[in-house]
């Protein structure tokens, strides 16, 4: 085995052991505080919004005719996250998505008078179905979900996301794109074929001959964008397309000796980040790539015939291969 | 077995398959599933039917990121198992291509809502080519040499100056490209340029109270490999590539350059440490990143095939073929280096600091806002100005003694490299109307470069050539007459620039799933040391987002941008005598550096418009998305920062034939066409079919200019910098996706799945003349030079091809088991005029006309008829020609990604436990 991964292994297995046995007092703890604190008793605690706390029934109650869904339920991550709740509001299991149900009750079932409900079939607005999910999940990378792109174009999360449905997924979808591993299972579709829906221009491009391995499941989506909004132009992840690059591609981070300032100031300047037919992901093959800014003097101006060294193989950087930045004392025109 | 011969992998899946023995006794409930068996990949590679062997399929462009081959497999393995223990832990494990170079591996162990450790590992595989073949060998990291005895029979055939070997370096003669062709390059060895990236993330969340988390990642990185990397001794390949020995002052050693597997041996360590709080209404973030690049690899040093030694700059007397020009007294050859050095990306760090934070103010309005600074660090030890021990630097005294190999010349032991950068956002949502939705957002990015400024003096290609009167180097500084600013001293500049960006937008959701918006955003771009100072782009948006029913969906957008720059003025258009800017519209005859009428493409003045359109429509058995988007970017407009005018060389109606105000970029479209639908003809068959189309088209303008000598202007120097050597390309790529498929339910227990797609591109690069080739004579200003080599010609038309055939079956033998069979089939079709004829050698040239070279395949031009040269074409490519008079001395490494046809069967078992 390589010993950088059994090195790894071992130090993975060595942290697991210390945070499981870490972990055994504080299950215990949790275990006799969870006694004091049933999850009826959490659902019996207050829930801002218009309906009393003598609205809410209870999930006991629900399950008495929805158990099908129960079945489903208790084995996404929500269900168990419910089956084991930390706050009120997951306490209130089926009513803390749905609201009370005690209206529900009371007319004897049918769809309509259940507050809330997620889907294109719901009677509730798209703010409504979101503002559910929001009670919970308004922290961490959906911090910036209010004034998206998603949210202003009226997304709800229930267009991506599943929560206890049974999505019937095209059994093809699975083996054209590999995505990469993930414990994310509450998505309708895996990435990158749940992107490629909407973004389907995207597809195509995915599948030219010059690409980063997102077929291949190395890099998703998700790897660059945050779809749930970030304050960064294009839902990027980081504050700039440079950054967002140079997350992975580190080596060209710089600072250079000499720097070459449209490579500086944005990557996709030259580069087609999604795909292209074009060596090293370019926008337009070399020369030309060089050549629509280098229209000074000299060799940059002269249209040479297809056969010239700076035509073919790796056109420009045949010679200039340290084009994205050189620290060599006679690096000045990226040569060294 | 194969297998058995690998203990550490049977350990391995070993490892993989405990949670089963400990757990699944205990609870019946299915917790995982794994996925093994047999694969069997068998293909070709065609396409280059000129290689003297056969490339292998595995190393084919069809694993350029994966890891097809022959064996057992485990595709898949999940497991999750919940109150493990009695505990309200729980613990999932996940793994894909287990064994295999693009493995991965994901544990998890944790309580809901509470904690998290989780421990990723992934490797990533990258070839590069599998026809490489190469000269070299490295001998130590980062240093590639050649064997002696190959090295002095290449000085020998390379030299005219010497009738007896051995001889010292010199220029080539007439037989070594055949020499090469024939001889060296059978002998060279075959390598296979790849890398691979293996990275270990550990991560760690912890939910403190449900309003608190903390987190931690690590990630680390090892990219291992090799790479093609291009060098070259000399600015240029060509520069006296087959010339004699002449009196041009600061003439410099034959281009010589070879492409090399550059050797990669990075570390990338990544800590991310943050942490959030929040309520109902407020949350507040802090995090730190660190980012560290560690290259295992200082530089690259690499030998001259053509030069066994250093060789100073060599002083030819008159006589015997030279005959010195005044102020010449002698004729002279340039410094050759016998070796070349590299240097290769830095060790570098980042740290970045991340404050983000969102609250309500009252009922109505919320406002976020992150504020991100980060420094950039690199302070790598310099290399010398050369690696040529026989280029030498002046004394106190000024006479040339001090190599240019002595570190001590330089003004600084190391760059200290030192970025700022500083990104802040700052959002107002305003919802004061039930369903309308304001918002401002301002952004802010400063790129700060606060590194020490300081002056430099280059040696490039670690050669130097000699005097104006060749009697001796050139003071290394001293730029020779007509070689250009990049010989002189040169003083570095800090780029940096400020970017501020403000949206105002307003959004109306009218009804359900339907929105409406409209918006406004002025960006405001300074830059320091570029073109354009000071830009301003103005935008308007506007989005609608209609469901009429709930089973159709529309979605419109346009975006229209002006982006106009304060000023446009490159620093180096300036009057060479005077040193004053010489504007575009200005009628100075001086030839400037740079010229004056060009507008770089992100810094120009910009007319942008773009539009989406997409509809949806789902029934039940029956869905269909169709869409449209356009993209286009107009730099050519008139007035403003560009010319007023035309800048046709030609008047009258031809002037006004795609009319041009600047050079440069003119023009940048996009058209993309997609459909998608699918049908459920039943509940056991399902249909689906995608398609779409790309229409890519680019412009631009250029001018052939050639630096002109002496006292000249560009009235008097014959077509050095006429508008009459205008010549225009355009590019142009077209794109059609196709993807149809059928999945089958059979008897509840079967299902077929299939697919067929195919992506065919084909990309164009056309190139005509602009001016009159009819004005040919030498003394003309408007002299029309776009002839032979130089002639404006479109480059052969490249295709590209994948397709793809998919077949799975599966079925379900029992609750638990579920043998799976596969049939996938990849065929790619490429032929791409800059790869596909590449060998390690393309010098192999002949006369325009005579007898062909001896060894060398191909002959290339068959005359310099203006403005159209002709050509034998290649058989094996046709309409390229193959090989080049200025990559003579040039060694390549012949990379090619040719086409191939892959059959991968795959057998595999799905048990679930």
């Amino acid at each position: 085995m390589n010993p950088a991964l059994k090195r790894l292994l071992f130090v993975f297995g060595l942290v697991i052991a210390l945070v499981f046995l870490l972990s055994l007092p504080l299950a215990a703890g949790e275990r006799e505080q969870a006694s004091k604190s049933t999850p009826a008793q959490a659902a019996s605690q207050p829930k801002s919004g218009s309906a009393g706390d003598g609205d809410y029934i209870g999930s006991e109650t629900c399950l008495g005719c929805h158990e099908d869904q129960n079945r489903r339920f208790k084995n996404t991550l929500m269900g168990k996250v419910m089956a084991r709740p930390h706050t009120a509001l997951e306490g209130r299991g089926c009513e803390s998505c749905h609201g009370p149900g005690k209206a529900h009750v009371e007319a004897g079932g049918g769809k309509d008078t259940i507050p809330l409900r997620f889907g294109p079939d719901s009677k509730n607005s798209v703010a409504e179905q979101n503002a559910a999910c929001l009670a919970c999940h308004a922290r961490g990378n959906r911090l910036f979900w209010k004034g998206s792109p998603h949210e202003s174009r009226a997304m709800a999360c229930v267009d991506c996301h599943q929560v206890k449905q049974e999505i019937q997924r095209r059994l093809s979808g699975d083996v054209r794109y590999s995505a990469p591993l993930s414990e994310n299972k509450a998505v309708k579709k895996p990435q990158p074929e749940l992107c490629l829906g909407c973004h389907q221009m995207r597809r195509a491009q995915l599948q030219r001959s010059s690409h980063m391995p997102y077929r291949e499941g190395k890099v998703t989506c998700t790897s660059c964008h945050n779809p749930h909004g970030t304050p960064n132009p294009k839902q990027l992840i980081a504050s700039t397309v440079n950054e967002n690059c140079l997350t992975c591609h580190t080596e060209r981070r710089g600072p250079f000796l000499w720097e070459h300032p449209p490579v500086m100031e944005n990557c996709a300047n030259c580069h087609e980040a999604h795909g292209s037919n074009n060596p090293q992901l370019l926008k337009v093959r070399m020369p030309r790539v060089c050549d629509s800014c280098h229209v000074t003097s000299r060799h940059p101006t002269t249209p040479t015939l297809l056969n010239a060294i700076r035509d073919f193989n790796r056109g420009c950087t045949n010679c200039h291969s340290a084009i994205h930045g050189s620290n060599h004392p006679s690096g000045i025109m990226f040569l060294r | 077995m194969k297998l058995m011969r690998q203990p550490t992998r049977l350990v391995l899946l070993a490892l993989l398959l405990v949670p089963t023995l400990l757990f699944s006794q205990e609870q019946p409930a299915q917790h995982g599933s794994v996925e093994f068996g047999v694969r069997h990949v068998r293909g070709d590679v065609y396409g280059r039917p000129d290689l003297p062997f056969t490339p292998d399929p595995i190393t084919s462009k069809f694993n350029e990121y994966s890891d097809y081959r022959s064996g057992f497999v485990v595709r898949k393995f999940y497991a999750n198992f919940d109150d493990i223990l009695g505990s309200k832990n729980y613990v999932t494990a996940q793994s894909q291509s287990t064994f295999y170079k693009n493995q991965s591996y994901l544990a998890t162990f944790g309580r809901y809502g509470k904690f998290r450790l989780q421990f990723r590992y992934d490797e990533i595989p990258h070839v590069y080519t599998n026809t490489a073949r190469s000269l070299y060998v490295q001998t130590s990291p980062g240093v590639f040499t050649i064997l002696p005895a190959t090295k002095q029979i290449l000085q020998d055939r390379s030299s005219t100056v010497c009738a007896t070997p051995p001889c010292t370096a010199a220029q080539i003669i007439i037989s070594l490209p055949g020499f090469i062709a024939t001889q060296v390059v059978p002998g060279e060895n075959f390598i296979l340029p790849e890398i691979r990236r293996k990275a270990g993330t550990g991560l760690f969340t912890y939910n403190v109270t449900p309003d608190w988390n903390f987190n931690f990642l690590f990630w680390r990185e090892n990219q291992v490999g090799t790479r093609p990397i291009g060098l070259i001794l000399n600015p240029s390949p060509s520069a006296s590539a087959s010339g004699q020995p002449q009196t041009t002052s600061g003439r410099q050693s034959p281009g010589t350059g070879a492409e090399l597997p550059e050797p990669i041996d990075y570390f990338n360590n990544t800590v991310k440490v943050g942490t959030e709080y929040g309520k109902k209404n407020w949350a507040f973030q802090l995090g730190y990143t660190g980012s560290f690049f560690q290259n295992n690899i200082g530089s690259l040093l690499f030998d001259n095939p053509f030069a066994t030694a250093d060789v100073p700059v060599q002083i030819i007397p008159p006589g015997g073929g030279c005959t010195p020009t005044a102020p010449a007294v002698n004729c002279a050859i340039g410094a050759v280096p016998a070796q070349g050095q590299v240097d290769v990306y830095p060790n570098n760090q980042a740290h970045y600091l991340n404050f983000a934070g969102a609250f309500d103010l009252g009922k109505y309005v919320r406002v976020m806002g992150t504020v991100n600074p980060g420094w950039l660090r690199q302070n790598d030890p310099f290399l010398p100005y050369s690696a040529n021990s026989q280029i030498f630097f002046p004394d106190s005294t000024g006479a040339l003694t001090i190599p240019a190999t002595t570190l001590s010349l330089l003004p600084a032991p190391s760059l200290n490299g030192q970025k700022q950068t500083l990104a802040m956002n700052w959002t107002l949502i305003a919802s004061l109307v039930k369903d309308v939705q304001l918002a401002a957002k301002y952004r802010h990015y400063d790129y700060n470069n606060n590194t020490a400024v300081f002056t430099l003096t280059p040696i490039l290609g670690d050669t130097i050539g000699a005097n104006s009167t060749a009697t001796a180097q050139l003071t290394p500084g001293t730029a020779a007459s007509g070689s250009g600013a990049e010989d002189s001293t040169v003083g570095r500049s800090n780029i940096g620039f400020n970017k501020k960006t403000l949206e105002l937008s307003g959004n109306w959701f009218f009804a359900k799933r339907s929105s409406a918006k409209v918006g406004w955003e002025g960006e405001w771009f300074d830059r320091s040391h570029r073109d354009a100072d000071h830009s301003f782009e103005n935008s308007v948006f506007a989005a609608v987002d209609l469901s009429p029913r709930k089973d159709l969906l529309f979605r419109l957008a346009y975006r229209h941008s002006d982006r106009k720059p304060e000023s446009y003025q490159d620093e180096a258009a300036v009057d060479p005598a005077t040193e004053t800017l010489i504007e575009c519209t200005s009628t100075s005859t001086a030839f400037t550096e740079e010229q004056r009428c060009h507008r770089r493409f992100d810094e120009a003045a910009r007319l942008l418009n773009r539009a989406d359109a997409t509809m949806q429509y789902n029934l039940q058995k029956f869905t269909f998305t169709g869409g449209f988007q356009t993209i286009q970017q107009d730099f050519n407009r008139p007035g403003g920062t560009n010319s007023p005018t035309a800048l046709n060389f030609l008047t009258g109606a031809a002037a006004t034939t795609g009319p041009y105000y600047l050079y440069g970029a003119l023009k940048d479209l996009s058209y993309i066409y997609t459909f998608d639908a699918s049908y459920a003809l039943s509940p056991e068959v399902s249909l689906f079919g995608e398609y779409t189309h790309e229409r890519y088209h680019k412009r631009m303008i250029s001018r052939s200019r050639t630096p002109t000598s002496g006292t000249q202007t560009i009235l008097t120097c014959n077509g050095c910098d006429t508008a009459n050597n205008d010549w225009e390309s355009t590019y142009r790529d077209i794109f059609d996706t196709y993807a149809a498929g059928v999945d089958l339910y059979l008897v509840k227990k079967a299902y077929l799945t299939t697919y067929y797609s195919l992506s065919a591109g084909k990309g164009n690069v056309f190139s005509r003349f602009l001016g009159d080739p009819t004005i040919l004579a030498p003394a003309t200003t408007n002299r029309f030079v776009l002839v032979g080599t130089s002639a404006a010609l479109d480059y052969p038309e490249t295709t590209t091809r994948i397709h793809e055939l998919v077949a799975v079956f599966k079925y379900k033998l029992t609750k638990n088991i579920m043998p799976k069979l596969e049939y996938r089939y990849q065929q790619f079709d490429n032929k791409d005029f800059q790869t596909s004829p590449m060998t390690p050698y393309m010098g192999c040239i002949s006369p325009a006309t005579g007898t062909l070279v001896n060894g060398c395949p191909v002959r290339q031009l068959t005359g310099s008829t203006s403005p159209n040269p002709t050509f034998t074409a290649s058989p094996f490519y046709p309409g390229f020609v193959v090989g080049d008079t200025s990559s003579a001395r040039y060694l390549f490494l012949g990379v090619d990604q040719p086409s191939y046809r892959v059959h991968v069967f795959t057998a595999t078992l799905e048990y679930r436990f």
